[in-house]
């Protein structure tokens, strides 16, 4: 009898000990939902914003070729699809997916079309969960951020959301609207919709409108950490945006106060632009993304890589458009050492082949905004004006010696005639002044697109454009994905 | 029954269950999980619960001849609902990792048979088993949320089987210009060329594109069978192994890698008879470093993965020790056995028994050979 005493009272120590707790344990060794953010964690959220922007490798994705995530795809659906880039210096079936964008053949399934709409969204994503943490100003002052440093921070990332918005209404057409983060899975069904691009132009420029108070005056909107977006930065995406759409008064007054601002010109030598060494100390650049060579995790640029292997090489026809002894020309590309200084950041070949190299991605600077000034004043009858601003973008490039240390020889791109009163003749000037002052740098493809003219000379230099490519398709994946309810662009 | 002499057991079975499930579930998946920086990698799925299979099966088993022969049958219809399944989310939710989810309903029913014969009796024993099973399989339906969940290759869809192959329909190769411009009637095509995969223009619109694309094979395997044979003869004895799958598509992704890929890898002798003119073949696209329609996800790929296959033989001998050999050894065995011995398939790739439905190579399983001594003290 006495066992079973004891059998019984360990039975009642069993049964009252028991492990309500243990059923609910905290997760170990991951973080999930419901851990609050931190102070490191809401400051990297906007760091991590900037990301998609880099040409970093691998930013996310793994080596992911066939969905195009291996690095930011600009330079091909802009300048490979302008004509103005080939694939490589040898053509080869490498990556035969670019080579669609050059001849026009590329479908829905292409890996180009998908990995810029992953890249993006994966932005839109980030800054959504960003905006989320930033417009909470309890948290932040809980973590320690103070106010003003809260502002400029979420400044940066309406601005990321517009620029990211803005390269998908340019490249898709109507575009799936999402501005706050998913609570779970199930509510991607109901955000997967296309939203009119007019709307989505609405977000963008209540975003920028935003940042623009948001963010402080200053050169750099930090003094430290001067690749964030400044002020200048977010009025010239203001620009921009009434550019494509063609509000010409806007374009006027927006970047007219920028020059109020009195902190861009263009720079004395046409290169300073791009070379590393003068990197947020030169004049010109206002806003780029900021490679550097060996941090954790990597912040270099895998365009340079990209170069190593062959790739990035420019076109016949491009070479063609610049004028007899452009200094421009042997900046950009260097035919017989097969270089493209511009995008390498030196004149050398140094970093060509480098995958983490720390040549910036520039994505706006003075002289584009002063030839987007230049097209509104032509627009608006303004001809002289117009005239004197390409003028002052040749009289820059014929100043800055060669590639070579020469001095380019008296006639060098002469000025255009001041006179003129012949609205086409001064865009054609125009038209042609962006694609060799700004060759490789990814504006390219939308001018085309924006001027109306891409189909007329895509075809012009045999290729296959059709009407229907004014828009690249949607991503057929994503099509898929959402059951249907994301539609395809006419014609694919 | 009694007097059925020939019969040394007859059972008839029948069985009904309910089983749940989370071999498709890890730690944590019902939660959304950051990066240490803070980026969301997955977002959390609240309501996920484990699935849950309900199998009724009826069969019989049946000995004769003093369990010389024995018999099994069985029929099994295997319905499991609230099916986990990782579901990859639109690009525009962000860079995600996919969300398990419960996305429906499925069947497996089929047939399972065994047969074995065994003769004890004699100094030459043997003994035969084998034994046959197919399976259905068939999506019943998916949460109306996920009409069709896609992978690289598949789709999975109520009324078809699970992870289908999901593609473009070759039917043939274009052989001359004239046959392009007389098919292609929608659009201008001046990348398709003489030589390039034909597809099938499901919808008749003159132009080839994702709406063209149907179900183009099966990875569910629908019959397989294995037999099992061993024999022994005084020291000797014998093993073998035998097994096999019938009706199971592969897509073999690694034909489109060498043979197909627009990058300038060399090819096998499969192209060698690949198209160089008009009338010169209609089953192997022209071969060239641009894309000949070989890019699409397409039957091209599909391959009947079928095969029969020589798993595992061996022959043994066991010596008759004497003497004072005997009182040192209890028992000394010499063997020899092979592995994977032959295999009988027309699939192209590296291994028909490769676990990947989307094939790219995978190590294949290697033919092996052993010799042993085993000794016993």
């Amino acid at each position: 009898m006495k066992s079973i005493y004891k059998i019984l009272a360990v039975l009642v120590i069993i049964s009252t000990a028991g492990c309500k707790k243990e059923l609910h344990k905290t997760p170990i060794g991951i973080i999930t939902e419901g851990i609050p953010p931190t102070h490191e964690s809401v400051l990297y959220s906007v760091t991590s914003s900037y990301q998609l922007l880099s040409s970093t490798l691998n930013i996310i994705g793994n080596w992911g070729w066939d969905d195009g995530t291996v690095l930011r795809n600009d330079f091909i659906m802009q300048d490979i699809a302008s004509g103005d880039m080939m694939k490589k210096w040898n053509p080869d079936g490498d990556q035969a997916w670019m080579d669609q964008f050059a001849e026009f053949s590329f479908t829905s399934s292409n890996s180009g079309v998908k990995g810029q709409w992953s890249y993006d969204y994966a932005g839109i994503a980030r800054v959504n969960l960003s905006i989320s943490y930033l417009t909470d100003a309890t948290l932040t002052a809980g973590l320690g951020i103070d106010e003003a440093t809260r502002k400029s921070l979420l400044g940066q990332v309406y601005f990321l959301r517009a620029f990211y918005y803005f390269d998908l209404v340019n490249l898709y057409g109507d575009v799936p609207l999402l501005t706050v983060p998913l609570k779970n899975f199930a509510d991607a069904y109901s955000v997967a919709k296309r939203e009119t691009k007019a709307n989505v132009y609405v977000q963008i420029s209540a975003d920028l409108a935003q940042a623009n108070t948001l963010i402080g005056g200053g050169k750099y909107s930090d003094a430290t950490e001067k690749w964030r977006v400044s002020k200048g930065a977010v009025m010239a995406m203001q620009a921009k945006v009434a550019l494509y759409n063609q509000q010409w008064a806007d374009v006027l007054s927006t970047v007219t106060a920028m020059e109020a601002l009195n902190y861009y010109s263009l720079n004395s030598n046409y290169f300073d632009n791009f070379s590393v060494g003068k990197e947020f100390a030169e004049n010109e650049v206002i806003f780029s993304y900021d490679h550097q060579s060996l941090t954790t995790p990597r912040t270099g640029n895998g365009l340079c890589a990209l170069a190593g292997w062959g790739f990035i090489a420019p076109s016949a026809d491009f070479i063609g458009a610049f004028e007899p002894n452009d200094p421009r020309l042997g900046y950009t590309v260097d035919v017989a050492g097969q270089n493209v200084y511009k995008l390498f950041g030196e004149l050398n070949s140094s970093n060509k082949g480098n995958d983490d190299a720390p040549s910036n991605k520039i994505y706006i600077r003075w002289a584009d905004v002063m030839l987007w000034k230049a097209e509104a004043l032509n627009e608006t009858g303004n001809y002289p004006a117009a005239i004197a601003i390409i003028n002052s973008i040749r009289a820059r490039a014929r100043t800055t010696v060669t590639v070579n240390g020469t001095v380019p020889p008296a006639g060098t791109l002469p000025d255009r005639d001041v006179t003129s009163v012949n609205k086409d003749q001064i865009k054609a000037w125009l038209v042609q002044e962006r694609r060799v002052e700004l060759g490789f740098e990814s504006q390219r493809f939308n001018d085309l697109k924006r001027w109306g003219i891409a189909k007329a000379f895509l075809t012009g230099l045999g290729k296959n454009f059709q009407d229907k490519n004014y828009l690249y398709p949607i991503p057929q994946g994503e099509i898929d994905k959402s059951g249907g309810t994301i539609t395809q662009n006419t014609g694919y | 029954m009694q007097d059925v002499s020939w019969v040394t057991d007859l059972k008839l079975r029948g069985s009904t269950g309910k089983l749940g499930n989370q071999s498709g579930l890890n730690n944590y998946n019902s939660l959304a999980i950051y990066n240490s920086q803070g980026t969301l990698l997955r977002y959390g799925n609240p309501d996920l619960k484990w699935e849950t299979t309900t199998q009724n099966n009826i069969g019989f088993d049946l000995s004769m001849f003093k369990n010389k022969i024995t018999i099994s049958a069985d029929y099994f219809k295997k319905t499991t609902s609230d099916l986990l399944l990782p579901l990859g989310l639109p690009s525009v939710v962000g860079d995600v990792k996919p969300t398990i989810v419960n996305a429906g309903a499925v069947t497996n029913k089929g047939f399972e048979f065994a047969i074995g014969y065994r003769n004890n009796d004699r100094k030459f024993k043997y003994s035969i088993n084998a034994n046959l099973a197919t399976v259905t399989n068939n999506v019943d339906k998916l949460d109306p949320n996920l009409p069709n969940i896609y992978g690289q290759v598949s789709k999975t869809e109520a009324g078809h089987p699970l992870n289908s192959f999901y593609g473009f329909k070759m039917t043939g190769i274009y052989q001359t210009q004239k046959e392009i411009d007389d098919y292609l009637t929608g659009a201008s095509h001046p990348d398709i060329k003489p030589g390039d995969i034909k597809f099938q223009d499901i919808n008749g619109d003159g132009i080839i594109n994702d709406v063209d694309r149907t179900y183009i094979g099966n990875p569910n395997p629908r019959v397989s069978c294995g037999a099992n044979l061993s024999a022994s003869y005084l020291g000797f004895d014998l093993s073998v192994l035998f097994q096999g799958v019938k009706g199971v598509e592969k897509y073999n992704d690694l034909k489109k890698i060498i043979d197909y890929d627009t990058r300038p890898f060399n090819h096998t002798t499969a192209t060698l008879d690949a198209w160089h003119g008009a009338g010169t073949s209609n089953t192997i696209p022209r071969s060239t470093f641009t894309d000949n329609g070989s890019s699409k996800v397409s039957s091209i790929f599909v391959e009947d993965a079928s095969y029969f296959r020589l798993k595992n033989i061996e022959i043994g001998y066991t010596l008759n020790l004497e003497g004072k050999m005997k009182s040192v050894f209890q028992n000394v065995r010499l063997f020899v056995s092979a592995q994977n011995l032959f295999t009988v398939t027309n699939y192209t790739g590296l291994d028909p028994e490769a676990y990947n439905m989307f094939d790219q190579g995978t190590y294949p399983q290697s033919k092996a050979f052993l010799f042993g001594i085993n000794v016993k003290l």
